[in-house]
């Protein structure tokens, strides 16, 4: 005889999506930040997927009084707040090239990753994104009143050289520091805590330059930036 | 017409192009003999003491031309008060309307175009006097002709007051009257510009006197706007070298049309192009507000606004950039 037991059918229990969490709590909060401050952006969730997008228009407002509405299509990541969410040209109003900083399926190349402006603690972090969104957009006219050739203001070269920038950025735009401390951010110099810090200072390693070094690589992430230099000393085997 | 030609009148035609057909040079002996043999009341004679009688009323002694610190007030002159002025000459004309016009062929069609070609006209005129305190000097079918003559002498405040006249007439052109007049949609303002020296007068009969402009920068205005496409600017080398530096950045020099082009300019354009200088240029903050409206970004600080440092943009290739 089989007991009633054996009749229970497992069913794998499914977590939580991010909207479900706290009781629906963030969404609720972003969906009335957003309806005051982007009218023109509606909520859509795929219950089967448990995807949470944004659709519709951003009206960017000009002084003497144009308005130009721009078709934007945001998807949010699985684990939203965490990261910060993609955001497309759905209407293709921008060419989709690197140079003009789009992915060729339309999502905005807003910054290099470790420079994100994306603060996933702030209650209003959507709004501030999407301000920080409407700026990229703001260049892109820009940029076409310009003749489509020169991109308004300061950019990141692309691929590895951006990253290659930013580097030096963390150390002060010091090159000669980061000579020094390029083998250990490439993990190549098996330094320990308590050796003395490669900058040449005379202090111990965890008392110098331990601290910049291991921001600069969460930042980048370990993995990346062990790649990044691997790539660069494979490109030019003097260095 | 020249298929309706006799005979005779045909010999002394050349064909220049499919279609098109010039008159020779005619000779004073074959002129006299076509006017007989047409019975024409053209009289050589009559014409010469026509001219000779305008000289002695208009003697060289009385035809006077100043120069203007004030606006020109064009009902005021005539051919015994001139003006002559380092002026900017603007054309507009209305590019696509013979076509429309042509493809109008109901009644209500033919209203709905006279209507819009009332409101363009009065758009236009509204915009180089209202906007920008230019003259209007004619209309010429669909096309405009403006001039601005103040600040008096100073070439680089006429330049840019002409070159900020197109692009408010363009702006007003795309979003203005298209707004209001749909069937308009495929409407757009070819517009050329020059400067240079100009006599200003008022010519023809008490009553039905033509305001007129003499002077090879008007000339060259009008040619530039034949050379430009609906909804672009053409300006000459002059004009060009004497806007601004973020202006410049908006035109792209055209061999075709001798000078510069500028497309899709309006009144937005130009801020854009300010606020790549002020702004994006700069490093400088923008002040974003987000409303129900729209989002609006300022180089001025308010107290609604939050203060943005534009990002670095970036493209990682490496994950499948093209």
């Amino acid at each position: 005889m089989r007991g009633p037991l054996s009749r229970r059918v497992h069913t794998p229990i499914r977590q939580k999506a991010w909207y479900e969490r706290d009781g629906g709590q963030r969404l609720a909060q972003d969906k009335e930040r957003i309806a005051s401050s982007f009218p023109g952006l509606t909520y859509a969730i795929d219950e089967e997927t448990h995807q949470v997008s944004l659709h519709g228009i951003m009206t960017l407002l000009a002084d003497c009084g144009i308005a130009t509405s721009l078709h934007l299509r945001i998807v949010f990541p699985d684990d939203y707040p965490e990261h910060e969410p993609r955001v497309y040209d759905v209407a293709q109003r921008f060419p989709h090239e690197a140079d003009r900083h789009f992915y060729p399926d339309g999502q905005l190349c807003l910054w290099l990753p470790p420079e994100s402006r994306w603060d996933k603690q702030d209650p209003d972090g959507l709004c501030r994104f999407l301000e920080e969104v409407a700026v990229f957009l703001d260049q892109q006219l820009t940029c076409d009143a310009l003749g489509g050739q020169k991109w308004p203001g300061k950019q990141r070269s692309h691929g590895d050289r951006g990253y290659i920038e930013f580097i030096p950025e963390c150390l002060g735009g010091n090159e000669r520091l980061l000579d020094a401390l390029g083998p250990t951010l490439a993990n190549r110099s098996g330094i320990q805590r308590n050796s003395p810090c490669p900058c040449g200072s005379g202090k111990k390693y965890k008392r110098c330059h331990l601290d910049v070094v291991q921001e600069i690589g969460q930042k980048i992430g370990w993995t990346r930036l062990y790649a990044l230099f691997a790539r660069q000393s494979a490109s030019s085997p003097d260095k | 017409m020249y298929d309706g030609f006799p005979d005779d009148l045909r010999a002394l035609c050349f064909k220049v192009d499919e279609g098109i057909y010039q008159v020779q040079y005619v000779s004073s002996t074959d002129l006299d003999e076509l006017l007989r043999a047409y019975a024409l009341p053209w009289r050589r004679d009559v014409s010469i003491t026509e001219v000779e009688n305008d000289k002695k009323r208009f003697p060289l002694n009385r035809i006077r031309y100043s120069s203007a610190e004030t606006p020109i007030d064009l009902d005021s002159l005539s051919i015994y008060n001139s003006k002559r002025v380092l002026a900017a000459s603007l054309f507009a004309d209305v590019s696509g309307f013979t076509r429309y016009i042509d493809a109008a062929t109901s009644e209500e069609d033919q209203q709905t175009a006279l209507r819009v070609f009332h409101a363009i006209r009065k758009e236009t005129a509204r915009v180089i006097k209202g906007d920008f305190n230019g003259l209007r000097i004619q209309y010429q079918g669909d096309r405009i002709q403006g001039l601005f003559h103040l600040p008096q002498d100073d070439a680089g405040a006429l330049v840019k007051k002409a070159v900020e006249a197109a692009a408010g007439l363009q702006a007003s052109m795309e979003h203005t009257l298209k707004a209001c007049l749909p069937e308009a949609g495929d409407l757009h303002l070819a517009i050329g510009i020059d400067l240079g020296t100009t006599l200003v007068s008022r010519l023809g009969a008490r009553g039905q006197r033509d305001r007129i402009c003499l002077g090879a920068a008007v000339e060259n205005a009008a040619r530039l706007e034949e050379q430009s496409e609906g909804g672009q600017v053409g300006v000459s080398r002059e004009v060009f070298s004497l806007l601004p530096d973020d202006l410049q950045l908006c035109f792209t020099y055209s061999a075709k049309a001798r000078g510069y082009i500028a497309t899709h300019f309006t009144t937005e354009q130009i801020e854009r192009v300010e606020k790549a200088t002020r702004i994006y240029g700069a490093g400088a903050p923008a002040f974003v507000h987000a409303g129900a409206t729209g989002v609006t970004i300022s180089s001025q600080e308010s107290t609604d606004a939050r203060t943005i440092i534009p990002a670095r943009p970036y493209a990682d290739k490496a994950e499948g950039m093209v």
